[in-house]
């Protein structure tokens, strides 16, 4: 059964049109990359299979009408919004009695565990933590819940290096089990290249990319060749092109890794260049070589 | 054996939801614990106003014992000394929650859009419904209740000065137990009872601006009531709205208690007007509309995006 189910889905918000009837499906046990540049729908996105805005279109998160039925489905799906977003008055302590008083699924042995392995003290208020605590807190209380969607929505935002590659760490190890499903959005794509099963690209409310990581690595070849070999290279049709020390880097699409291997150093690009390629610049998907 | 028969039917549901859900869960209690936390104002406010009433009275009980011994009738020294003082205490008391549910309510559902802490609490399973009506339990129920029991206490401490003055002064002790007590339980009681039903209309409408205005829901909770008076009076020359608005803010009193007889400054038992409060039409139409209010809080918080 998918996790999340989507036909058509269209937000309008009074000028702009921020989703604009897009279609997702994704699998129980999936980790799902969504990324986009700012204002291209992500959160639009996620508040709508969230339950936190009314939307067009059909669609079922676990079985489930997200806008009607938001307070049931909460018992299954966990999401941590950005990091500002707990209570800046609240005690620890208060943060787990409250969780613990209103969700069903909520294990306090676990997350005072999960935080006894971190600076954070019971009567410390959460104006008193730094970003990162914050969000150590937060991924505490969520990691206790035993749920079956998991939304990240820039979890990691201004957290420094060490904290984004724990917090990551945390997810995979701790909480990660195949069967849960995992939503993130963020703008640090290569932190999270290595733990997604799959990828999309949103752009102006339209999905742009959907593919599976495997799919990923299969269909997308990342050339560096020499001035000499540059034009045999671009007869296999690059989607984007850069220049790099003299040397050029050339993006494919579905070319074969064995007919570009002579030409230079061939390699999977990373998914910020895939983004380059594809969102960057002024429709630049599809047309090759209109960046130079 | 008929009766009998629905009954196996239903054990194995009763046995299949524990299973289906870990732990039992009160999300309106939690709900209203929460906002206890988070405004302590709620019985801080009421205990100070309390605190500075009876340290009021010690004060002046040092200043009236003497006087009490010059005085001739026990009877107006109970009256002086005993009967006034905690009436208006109970003012105080009740005054000071009152203030501190008006800005409660303009701040209970704007403050979680502001700090965008309701991104938190609408990642857990509470229905908007439950958050709104945890929220607007504490203005109808849980301060009404706080400043109730903390006015009955305040009772109690200026009996036990009174007592301990007119002793003092040489007057018997069994004077002040022929002090009203219970009079003054019940009609504390009804008078808490009936304000909030008064002003339930006037808290349902400050907690809807609070989560209405972007920004300043003091500006427009107040404002618009008083540019609605102010456009009457120059418009029409008259002045039903502002009226009707200063009754539903300070007429409370007058609804439950016939004030047409009876000394100023104190209010007895006889003057309840039960008739007179619940058969007022005013006081329904108020609690409908207070519904109507609470209904679109629910509806506002449902459908304003985040942020």
């Amino acid at each position: 059964m998918a996790c999340i189910e989507a036909r058509g889905l269209r937000k309008k918000y009074r000028q702009t049109v921020a989703l604009d009837g897009v279609d997702i499906t994704v699998g129980e046990g999936r980790i799902l990359g969504l990324i986009g540049p700012n204002g291209a729908g992500k959160s639009t996105a996620l508040n709508a299979i969230l339950g936190l805005t009314a939307y067009e279109g059909q669609l079922t998160v676990l079985g489930r009408n997200p806008w009607t039925e938001r307070d049931r489905l909460m018992r299954d799906v966990c999401f941590i919004a950005d990091v500002a977003v707990l209570p800046r008055w609240m005690r620890v302590s208060q943060a787990l009695d409250y969780v613990a008083g209103v969700h069903p699924r909520f294990d306090r042995a676990k997350a005072e565990a999960f935080l006894a392995r971190t600076d954070i003290r019971m009567t410390s208020k959460v104006r008193e933590l730094s970003k990162g605590m914050v969000t150590q807190l937060h991924l505490a209380l969520v990691m206790a819940i035993d749920a079956r969607l998991l939304v990240l929505d820039e979890p990691t935002l201004g957290l420094d290096v060490l904290y984004r590659k724990n917090f990551y760490d945390t997810l995979l190890n701790d909480y990660f089990d195949h069967t849960r499903t995992i939503i993130v959005t963020t703008h640090q794509v290569e932190e999270v290249q290595y733990i997604l099963t799959d990828l999309m690209f949103i752009n102006r409310g339209r999905i742009v990319l959907d593919c599976s990581m495997e799919t990923f690595e299969g269909r997308y070849v990342e050339l560096l060749t020499n001035p000499e070999r540059l034009a045999e290279a671009r007869a296999f049709g690059p989607i984007h092109e850069r220049q790099m020390f003299g040397r050029t880097l050339l993006l494919f699409d579905g070319v074969a890794r064995e007919h570009l291997a002579p030409l230079g150093e061939v390699r999977t690009p990373s998914i910020a260049d895939l983004f380059v390629a594809l969102i960057g610049g002024a429709g630049a998907a599809g047309t090759p070589g209109a960046v130079s | 054996m008929t009766l009998a028969e629905p009954v196996p039917d239903a054990v194995p549901e009763t046995q299949a939801a524990p299973a289906a859900l870990a732990r039992p869960v009160r999300p309106f209690l939690w709900s209203v614990r929460r906002e206890l936390w988070e405004n302590r104002s709620i019985y801080v406010a009421p205990l100070i106003a309390a605190g500075v009433f009876l340290f009021g009275c010690l004060v002046s009980a040092r200043r009236v014992g003497p006087w009490l011994r010059h005085m001739e009738s026990s009877a107006q020294a109970r009256a002086a000394a005993a009967y006034a003082p905690p009436f208006f205490g109970d003012l105080v008391i009740l005054g000071t929650a009152l203030v501190v549910a008006v800005f409660y309510c303009l701040g209970a559902l704007h403050n979680e859009r502001r700090d965008r802490s309701i991104l938190f609490w609408k990642s857990l399973p509470v229905s908007d419904l439950t958050a709104v009506a945890a929220k607007a339990a504490i203005p109808l129920a849980v301060l009404p209740v706080v400043s109730l029991v903390i006015a009955l206490i305040t009772h109690l401490i200026v009996f036990g000065i009174d007592t301990a003055v007119l002793s003092t002064a040489g007057l018997t002790p069994q004077a002040a137990m022929q002090l009203p007590v219970l009079d003054q339980l019940g009609m504390l009681i009804y008078g808490v009872f009936t304000l909030t039903l008064w002003h339930a209309p006037a808290y349902a409408w400050f907690l809807l601006v609070g989560v209405w205005a972007r920004r300043a829901p003091f500006l427009w909770a107040f404002g618009l009531p008083i540019a609605a008076t102010i456009f009457e009076n120059v418009a029409f020359g008259t002045s039903v709205v502002g009226r009707f608005f200063w009754q539903r803010l300070t007429g409370g009193l007058d609804q439950a208690f016939n004030t047409t007889h009876g000394g100023p400054g104190t209010i007895t038992m006889p003057q309840i007007d039960l008739i007179g409060f619940f058969g007022n039409p005013g006081l329904w139409i108020g609690l409908v509309v207070a519904a109507a209010l609470l209904a679109g809080c629910v509806w506002l918080r449902r459908y304003r995006d985040p942020v």
